[in-house]
C-alpha cells in the first residue's frame, strides 16, 4: 500500500483541503454556506454526536475510527459507521451486507427490536439476519410472489417490475431485472428467484429448471438449498481470437500515417443510453503467442505464469469480476486500485511489493525493480520494465525466464492487513476478484517500433466526425505533431482511426465531464468503455475537461490510468481524454512546432502528453518539485532555492502548507536540478520552452508497452 | 531617494514576477488540477495578469478559458462583468463560454445571474454553452431558475438532453413550481 500511503497523505493535503472550501457563499453549492472558510450545509436543527448511526454530512462529522455513509448512497441524513467486512461490530450494533447497495461495502448499523429504537428516516429492518435500522429503502422487503421479470432484459427506459432494478456487472451480462436480497432469507427473493452471494454482492436471480429456461449468455446452474438459476456466463477470454493478425504499416517515425475512418461510418457503442454502470472485463487483442489467461481469481491468491526466454517485457492486467469501487481510508475516499502484488521473478526475486517502504532519498524510484502508478479501481495494467535498474538489468537478455508469480490484490484487501486495518473505515474486503492476463513482449527491445491510434469524436461543432476528419487539415497537423514527437522515441504511427461516438455520448460527455471523478461508474471511465476492442491508443476528444472536486481546476488531459491497458478496449480505463478546444486556433502557417500560434499543434502535443502515460510515462518532475519519474535520465527540477528563488522556496513541500510553491516550466531550464522544461512529460506547457522532448529509457519504456508492436 | 525606497520597488516588482511565474505555470497546466485556493493564494496581484489572459483574442480558447476560471476565485473589480460579456458573445469559443457561466456563478448574486445566464441557456446556438448556463443556473439559484431550466430541456432535442443531465440532477432536489 505504498502508494495508498501516498494517495492519503496527498489527498489529506490537497483534495481535504480543498473539498468545501471557500471564501463566500456563492463558492459553495447550493443549500451550502461559507463558513470558516470551508463550504457547511446549514439545515435547520441539524445535529450529531458523531456516534455510529447519527446523522453525517462527511467523514469528519463522525467520531474518530468512524467514517459517513452518505445520504447520496441512500443513507437519509448521512449515517455514521464503519465497515464490518473483516472486523466485528461494538455492541448494540449489527454487521449488515450492504454490498448490493450504492454504500459496496458491508458495515455496521444499529441493533434495534423495533421502529422506535431508530432514529428519523431509519426503521428498523427485520429481514436481516438480525435486526438493525436502515433507511427504509435499503431494508429488503419480504414475501413477494412471483416477478414478472426477474432475470430478464431490462425493458426500455430500465423500469423494472416494482421494487426491483437494472442492474449490470458479471453476474447480469446485458443487465437484468433484479433486486437485492438478504442471504439466508428467501422471503427477500420472489417466489421464482433465489438469493445468491453473487461477485457484487447478494441479489436475487431467477432459478430455472434447465438450460433453456435462461437467456442468451446465461447458464442454469446449481445454487444452494436444491434450486438451479439463470446466471451470466463469465467472460473467458480465447488468446489470439481479437488479434486480426494484420501487421503494421512499414513505417518510419515520423511519417504521416493514414487517416481512416472506423466501424463504417457508424458511430461506436450503442445506440440508446446504456442502462446502470457498465463495468466491462475486456480481453487483449495481442496475438495468442503473447497472452496468457488466468482467470478470475480471488485477492490473496497466487497465480503463476511463464515468462519465454529473451522477453522484453511483461504486462499485467487486472480487471474486477467483482470489486468494491472505493475504500475510505484515513477519512479520505480513495479508488480501490487493482494493484497486483509480491510480483516475484523465477527464481524469487521479489520485483514488486505494494506494501514496501519506498526509500527516503531524493529521487527514489528509478533504483526500484518495479513502479505502480495505476491507481484506479476496477481495471488496473502494471508493465515492467518501467524503472532505469530494471531497463538496465534486462537490457541485455531480457526478463528472467521461468515461471513467474504474483499475488492478486487491491487496496480493499490491503485494508485487511493489521498495519492499515484501522486506518480503513470501509471497503475493506478480502472476497474481491479479478480476472488477470499477462501480455508478453518478445524481445529483445526493438529500437524502433509502431502503434495504432484511435480518435472518438466527442465534441463536435457540427462538421467535425469521422468521415471528415480523414480530410481535415486541422486534424492531419495534429496527427504530423503526435507522430513527430513519438518520432523520437523511435516510434511511427501507423495507422489513425477515427470514431463517430452515438449523439447521446456526445450530449453527455462532451463537456462538463470531471477529472477527478475517476470511478467506474463515473462519466469520464463510462467513456470509456465506448473504446473498441483491438489495440490502439485511444483518445476521446472532448470539449473540456472539469475537475469538479477541487471548485474548478479544469484540465486539457487525462489518461484513464498509467499505464493504459493496452490491448484491452471496452474497459472503464481504455482511453485518455483530450480537449480539442484550441484545435481550430490560429494559422498553423509555420512547418515546426508551434505550440503558441497553432491550437492543433497544441492539441497534439497534449495527446502526445496523455498517451505518454498511456504508454507507462509518468511526470518527469511533479508540480511540486518534490517528486519524480522512475527514470534517472530525465531531467529533474526542484523546487528549491535554486530553481525557484529564495521567496518562493520558503513555502516548497510540506513548508508551503496547503498551497506549496509548483515549479514552472520557466523554473526548469537552467542548471543541473532545474530542467526538464522541454520534456514531453514535464507537468506543465509552456509555449516558450516545451518542445516535447523525449530521453533514451522514456522510448524504452514506450516501446516496451504491448501497445507498441 | 533612498535606497530603502529602490529596495521597496524592487521588491514589490520581484513579488510581481513571482506571482507572474505562479500564473503561466497555472495556466500552463496539462493534467494537474489547479483548485480555487491555489489561485486565491497568489491574491490580488494574479487579478489584472488573469484578465488580460481572458480578453486576449490571441490566446489559445483553453487558456483563456483556464484564465476567466480562475479569475472568477481570484475575484477583481469588473469581473464579473468580464464573466457576463464573455458569456454573452456567440463569437467566442463555446470553451470560453462555459467557462465564463462557471465563473459568472461564483461571482454573481442569484438575482443577476439569473437575468444574465438565463437568456444564455434559452439562445445560445451552441448545445454545451446552453447546457454549462442550465448547469450554473440550477446549482446558484436553484429557486429561481429550475423550472426555466426544466422548460429548456424540453424544448431540447430528446438526444441532447444528456447534455442538461447536471443540472436536472442539481434541480432534482428543488420542487418543481
Amino acid at each position: 500500500m505504498r502508494w495508498l500511503c501516498a494517495a492519503a497523505a496527498l489527498f489529506a493535503a490537497c483534495s481535504n483541503g480543498d473539498e468545501g472550501r471557500c471564501n463566500a457563499a456563492s463558492d459553495c453549492p447550493m443549500g451550502q454556506q461559507c463558513i470558516g472558510s470551508k463550504c457547511v450545509t446549514v439545515d435547520a436543527g441539524f445535529t450529531t454526536t458523531g456516534e455510529l448511526g447519527t446523522p453525517c454530512r462527511s467523514h469528519d462529522d463522525c467520531k474518530s475510527g468512524l467514517g459517513c455513509l452518505a445520504a447520496a448512497d441512500g443513507f437519509s441524513d448521512g449515517a455514521c459507521s464503519h465497515g464490518c467486512a473483516t472486523t466485528a461490530c461494538p455492541a448494540r450494533s449489527v454487521c449488515v451486507d450492504l454490498r448490493a447497495t450504492p454504500a459496496q461495502t458491508s458495515a455496521c448499523m444499529p441493533a434495534c427490536a423495533g421502529d422506535g429504537d431508530c432514529r428519523a428516516g431509519y426503521s428498523c429492518c427485520k429481514s436481516l439476519p438480525t435486526s438493525a435500522c436502515l433507511p427504509a429503502a435499503l431494508c429488503p422487503a419480504t414475501n413477494l410472489g412471483a416477478s414478472p421479470d426477474v432475470g430478464m432484459t431490462c425493458p426500455a427506459g430500465g423500469s423494472c417490475a416494482g421494487g426491483e432494478i437494472c442492474q449490470g456487472g458479471d453476474p447480469f451480462p446485458g443487465g437484468a431485472c433484479t433486486r437485492a436480497c438478504v442471504l439466508g432469507n428467501a422471503d427477500t427473493c420472489p417466489s421464482n428467484a433465489r438469493c445468491i452471494d453473487t461477485e457484487i454482492g447478494p441479489w436475487c436471480l431467477a432459478t430455472c429448471g434447465g438450460p433453456g429456461d435462461c437467456r442468451a449468455g446465461y447458464d442454469c446452474v446449481a445454487a444452494a438449498g436444491g434450486a438451479s438459476v439463470c446466471r451470466g456466463r463469465p467472460v473467458t477470454c480465447v488468446p489470439g481470437a481479437l488479434d486480426d493478425g494484420t501487421p503494421p504499416r512499414a513505417c518510419t517515425p515520423g511519417d504521416m500515417p493514414p487517416l481512416v475512418v472506423g466501424n463504417g461510418g457508424q458511430p461506436v457503442g450503442p445506440a440508446t443510453p446504456p442502462l446502470g454502470c457498465v463495468k466491462t472485463v475486456g480481453c487483449s487483442a495481442l496475438p495468442a503467442g503473447q497472452m496468457q489467461v488466468l482467470g478470475a481469481h480471488t485477492v490473496g491468491d497466487v497465480v503463476h505464469f511463464d515468462v519465454p526466454a529473451g522477453t522484453a517485457a511483461l504486462s499485467i492486467i487486472s480487471q474486477a469480476v467483482g470489486a468494491n469501487d472505493s475504500i475510505t481510508y484515513m477519512g479520505v475516499d480513495i479508488d480501490n486500485s487493482a494493484v497486483p502484488t509480491l510480483l516475484k521473478a523465477p527464481n524469487g526475486t521479489l520485483i514488486y511489493d505494494d506494501n514496501a517502504q519506498i526509500p527516503r532519498t531524493d529521487d527514489p524510484l528509478p533504483a526500484l525493480s518495479a513502479v505502480f502508478g495505476g491507481q484506479t479501481a476496477q481495471t488496473g495494467a502494471f508493465t515492467i520494465p518501467n524503472t532505469s535498474a530494471f531497463l538496465a538489468q534486462t537490457a541485455a537478455s531480457g526478463l528472467p525466464a521461468g515461471r513467474w508469480s504474483l499475488t492478486v490484490n487491491d487496496y480493499a484487501v490491503e485494508c485487511t492487513l493489521p498495519q492499515f486495518s484501522a486506518s480503513c473505515i470501509f471497503g475493506a474486503s478480502a472476497t474481491n476478484r479479478y480476472d488477470v492476463q499477462v501480455l508478453t513482449r518478445p524481445g529483445p527491445l526493438p529500437a524502433t517500433g509502431a502503434i495504432d491510434v484511435a480518435f472518438y469524436i466527442v465534441a463536435t461543432d457540427g462538421t467535425l466526425n469521422a468521415q471528415t476528419a480523414t480530410t481535415n487539415p486541422r486534424i492531419a497537423r495534429m496527427v504530423g505533431t503526435l507522430s513527430s514527437i513519438y518520432a523520437q522515441a523511435g516510434i511511427c504511427v501507423s495507422k489513425v482511426t477515427f470514431y463517430d461516438v452515438p449523439t447521446w455520448a456526445q450530449s453527455k460527455y462532451a463537456s462538463g465531464t470531471s477529472a477527478d471523478r475517476t470511478a467506474p461508474c463515473d462519466d469520464l471511465g463510462q467513456m470509456f468503455t465506448l473504446s473498441q476492442p483491438g489495440n490502439a491508443l485511444n483518445f476521446f476528444l472532448v470539449q473540456d475537461i472539469m475537475a469538479s472536486t477541487s471548485h474548478g481546476g479544469s484540465v486539457v488531459g487525462i489518461d484513464g490510468t498509467i499505464p493504459g491497458p493496452s490491448s484491452v478496449g471496452g474497459t472503464v480505463n481504455s482511453g485518455a481524454a483530450v480537449s480539442l478546444a484550441d484545435l481550430n486556433f490560429g494559422t498553423c502557417a509555420s512547418a515546426g512546432l508551434d505550440l503558441n500560434g497553432c491550437g492543433a499543434d497544441l492539441v497534439g502535443y497534449i495527446a502526445a502528453h496523455e498517451g505518454g502515460h498511456w504508454l507507462g510515462l509518468f511526470h518527469t518532475s511533479e508540480a511540486t518539485g518534490d517528486s519524480f519519474d522512475s527514470l534517472n535520465d530525465t531531467p529533474l527540477c526542484h523546487c528549491n532555492q535554486t530553481c525557484v528563488g529564495a521567496t518562493r522556496a520558503a513555502k516548497c513541500g510540506s513548508t508551503g502548507g496547503a498551497n506549496p510553491t509548483l515549479v514552472a516550466a520557466s523554473d526548469c531550464r537552467q542548471a543541473t536540478g532545474c530542467q526538464g522544461a522541454d520534456n514531453l512529460m514535464f507537468w506543465q506547457l509552456d509555449q516558450r520552452f516545451s518542445v516535447g522532448r523525449l530521453s533514451i529509457q522514456q522510448g524504452q519504456v514506450m516501446r516496451a508497452n504491448p501497445l507498441t508492436r | 531617494m533612498s535606497a530603502t525606497f529602490f529596495l521597496t520597488l524592487f521588491l514589490a516588482a520581484s513579488a510581481q514576477d513571482d506571482v507572474r511565474t505562479q500564473v503561466e505555470a497555472y495556466l500552463g497546466t496539462i493534467d494537474t488540477p489547479i483548485a480555487a485556493d491555489r489561485w486565491r493564494a497568489l491574491g490580488p496581484a494574479a487579478a489584472p495578469i488573469l484578465e488580460a489572459t481572458a480578453r486576449d483574442g490571441g490566446a489559445m480558447p483553453s487558456r483563456r478559458a483556464r484564465a476567466v476560471e480562475a479569475l472568477s476565485f481570484v475575484g477583481a473589480p469588473g469581473a464579473a462583468d468580464l464573466m457576463i460579456e464573455l458569456a454573452r458573445r456567440e463569437g467566442e469559443p463555446p470553451i470560453v463560454r462555459a467557462s465564463a457561466l462557471r465563473g459568472a456563478g461564483n461571482l454573481l448574486p442569484a438575482a443577476r445571474l439569473v437575468a444574465a445566464a438565463r437568456p444564455i441557456m434559452e439562445g445560445a446556438a451552441d448545445l454545451h454553452v446552453r447546457a454549462a448556463a442550465a448547469e450554473v443556473l440550477a446549482r446558484r439559484a436553484p429557486r429561481e431558475a429550475c423550472s426555466p431550466v426544466r422548460a429548456q430541456v424540453a424544448r431540447e432535442p430528446s438526444d441532447r438532453a444528456l447534455a442538461f443531465s447536471r443540472a436536472l440532477a442539481a434541480c432534482a432536489a428543488t420542487p418543481e413550481r
